[in-house]
């Protein structure tokens, strides 16, 4: 049995965070918190330093890239591996291209099957 | 009715004041000549009607003044008087042209009679001869109108002459303004053995350079026969008619001359030949004249309808290129909210087949539905998104400054209605640079399209190119900057202006797609486009692109799909 891993999830979609949520806890390999906006999720990845972030690409106010930049400026969360859950996965969307946007920038295209995200996780927390 | 001019020639005085005066009285105008050589002056400085001569007279015999005068005028009649006829005489007169024979003594109402029948036989021929020859003038300003070619024209001048001028042979010399001498040339022969001349053209320029139609005899201007034609054989007269488009400016505006020799009755040319010769000279110039002024007016209008063409071209293009841009655009904002409920669709079933975790083939067949339904909707979407990156961009050395043009071209008439002002101001014109000219093309009119429309009321559309170079890498970059003095924006409006149907117009008037697609087309040439806009000022868009990238990076497609 492995270790729990914790995992914040931001996305305004909330259905999608909730199933999300449900099928990664399912798995018992993980515990995951959500937030709706970018400064929510900010402020939860601050508090909880989940081992992972998953990020939604477009959101009101503050998006994916600049939730990304802040985490990726602050010493204390510069570590934490993001990656990006994007409905569209363009250059346009995220403003630079994909790969370049954060050390390691890993992005997943909606609708994502579990499996995937389970391997995708792993993989970055492997790292 | 203008009076018949008859000429006596006698040598015995009773006799010519006998005829002067019973003419004069019955209305003739009636002159005399007391030898043949006397005759032949006041032939050639009178036109006369009808000649009564004397067969036998010292020094120019009557038979040699019949011969000379239906050299210079054929259509003089002519009654021969004698006192010696004979039959040989009279066959010879009759041959050379006289009309009629009288033997002295004569009887006046005889010689009155004859007068009478000879005039009317004379008007009657005039009339027919004028008439032929009024139909072939007129013949030429009719073909003219269907000349299909300059060389048609000419042939048919040329046609023309020979007609008009009884010769055999001609030719036609068209004037080369460039060189200052003759270019190409025309002749014509009526028949296989009709004889031909070849001509100095040296001389001929000088001669026809004078302007005037020049009737030229063998016998009175040997000298410029000679010289005229180099070689060969001589004809015994020729017309020289030049073709001049202007009269008060002869030798500018000379377009050719007309050239005809041998006359096919043998006879040299007339006087009347020559009149003919001029009128018709005078017509073609003019007909040429109007040809060239019709061939420029043709040329102006295939030079519009290409401009047109070319304009109606480049609409489409921006057509095409904004449908396949559109869509592309259309396929962003769809796959954004198909692929989110997708996902939670997609959550949701695996998160139920976790609860159920059932062995039940048939609950389990249906999640794998459900699932493969998802999967052929997302392929919908990811192939929807292929096809709008499906148009590469066919990267090419282009003029910016071409292209701004053309686009202020295509903006033109909407501006006018706006009462909008374009002004232009390049800093280099050309100024090449690599890029997709149909894609740009399609950037700068949405730009230049939008920057109109915030101008209801009138204003000014600048489109200034410049060009620097880039401060951190030093690389040349093209500026282009658009700018209206409209309405302006507020800083919220500029912050969305590129998102997909982002639209400040009223709906049903803008798709929200313009500028979103000139961001994606300038993000696939790597090209920086920003907005700077105060409101009740205006807005300007500053467009920076590289103007030389490598081919590869340009076109590799700016997107990854996930």
């Amino acid at each position: 049995m492995s270790v729990e891993r914790k995992i914040v999830v931001v996305d305004d979609e909330e259905d999608f965070c909730f199933f999300v949520k449900k099928n990664l806890e399912a798995t018992g390999n993980f515990r995951v918190l959500l937030a709706h906006n970018g400064e929510d999720g900010i402020r939860l990845t601050r508090l909880e330093m989940p081992d992972v972030v998953l990020l939604d690409v477009m959101m009101p106010n503050l998006g994916g890239p600049d939730v990304a930049d802040i985490l990726n400026s602050d010493p204390k969360t510069k570590d934490i591996p993001v990656i990006f859950l994007t409905a569209i996965v363009t250059k346009q969307e995220i403003g630079v291209e994909p790969m370049k946007a954060i050390g390691g920038l890993n992005y997943i295209a909606k609708p994502v099957e579990i499996a995937q995200l389970v391997e995708a996780i792993n993989k970055v927390i492997s790292k | 009715m203008e009076k018949a001019k008859i000429l006596v020639i006698d040598d015995e005085a009773v006799i010519r004041q006998l005829l002067l005066r019973t003419l004069s009285d019955k209305g003739y105008e009636v002159e005399v000549a007391e030898d043949g050589s006397r005759a032949l002056e006041k032939i050639k400085s009178n036109v006369f009607n009808m000649l009564i001569t004397d067969l036998k007279m010292p020094k120019v015999s009557g038979m040699e003044v019949l011969a000379e005068i239906k050299k210079i005028n054929p259509y003089v009649e002519v009654i021969i008087i004698t006192g010696y006829p004979t039959i040989d005489a009279a066959v010879e007169a009759i041959k050379i042209g006289a009309f009629d024979f009288i033997c002295k003594p004569f009887d006046l109402l005889e010689i009155q009679t004859k007068i009478q029948l000879c005039l009317e036989r004379q008007k009657r021929n005039l009339s027919h001869i004028q008439v032929t020859e009024l139909t072939a003038l007129f013949d030429l300003t009719k073909a003219s109108i269907l000349a299909h070619s300059v060389e048609s024209l000419w042939e048919l001048i040329l046609t023309t002459a020979l007609e008009v001028s009884g010769a055999q042979s001609g030719s036609v010399f068209l004037w080369d303004k460039q060189t200052n001498s003759f270019g190409k040339k025309f002749g014509k022969k009526l028949w296989e053995d009709a004889p031909t001349f070849t001509l100095n053209e040296e001389v001929l320029a000088k001669e026809i350079k004078k302007g005037e139609t020049q009737l030229i005899i063998k016998e009175k201007d040997d000298k410029l026969i000679k010289e005229l034609l180099s070689d060969g054989e001589e004809p015994n007269s020729l017309l020289i008619a030049p073709l001049v488009g202007n009269p008060l400016h002869c030798e500018e505006s000379i377009l050719g001359a007309v050239v005809v020799s041998a006359k096919a009755s043998g006879d040299s040319f007339s006087e009347r030949d020559k009149m003919l010769a001029s009128i018709l000279a005078g017509q073609a110039a003019t007909i040429l004249r109007n040809s060239e002024l019709y061939g420029e007016l043709e040329k102006k209008v295939e030079a519009l309808k290409e401009s047109i063409d070319k304009l109606h071209e480049t609409q489409n293009q921006l057509i095409q290129t904004e449908k396949l841009a559109s869509v592309g655009q259309l396929a962003f904002g769809i796959a954004h909210e198909i692929r989110n409920p997708l996902g939670i669709v997609l959550g949701g079933v695996e998160y139920l087949s976790t609860i159920i975790k059932t062995e039940d083939s048939d609950t389990n067949e249906a999640i794998a539905k459900i699932k493969k339904s998802i999967s052929r909707a997302n392929n919908i979407i990811v192939d929807l998104l292929k096809f709008s990156r499906a148009s590469r961009l066919n990267i090419q050395e282009m003029d910016v400054c071409e292209i701004i043009d053309e686009v202020a071209l295509l903006i033109t008439n909407k501006a006018y209605f706006n009462s909008v002002k374009i002004e232009k101001s390049y800093q280099e014109d050309p100024l090449l640079m690599q890029g997709d000219v149909s894609m740009l093309r399609q950037v700068f009119f949405n730009i230049c399209s939008n920057a109109v429309d915030a101008m209801p009321k009138g204003g000014v559309l600048s489109l200034n190119i410049l060009k620097k170079s880039d401060e951190s890498t030093g690389e040349d970059v093209v500026v282009v900057e658009i700018g209206d003095t409209g309405m302006g924006m507020s800083k919220e409006h500029c912050l969305r202006i590129f998102d997909p149907f982002f639209t400040t117009k009223d709906p049903g008037k803008g798709t929200g797609l313009g500028l979103s697609i000139v961001h994606m087309i300038l993000e696939r040439h790597d090209a920086k486009v920003w907005v700077e806009s105060e409101e009740h000022k205006g807005t300007k868009f500053v467009i920076e692109m590289l103007q030389n990238k490598s081919v590869e990076l340009k076109n590799k497609e700016g997107n990854n799909d996930g």
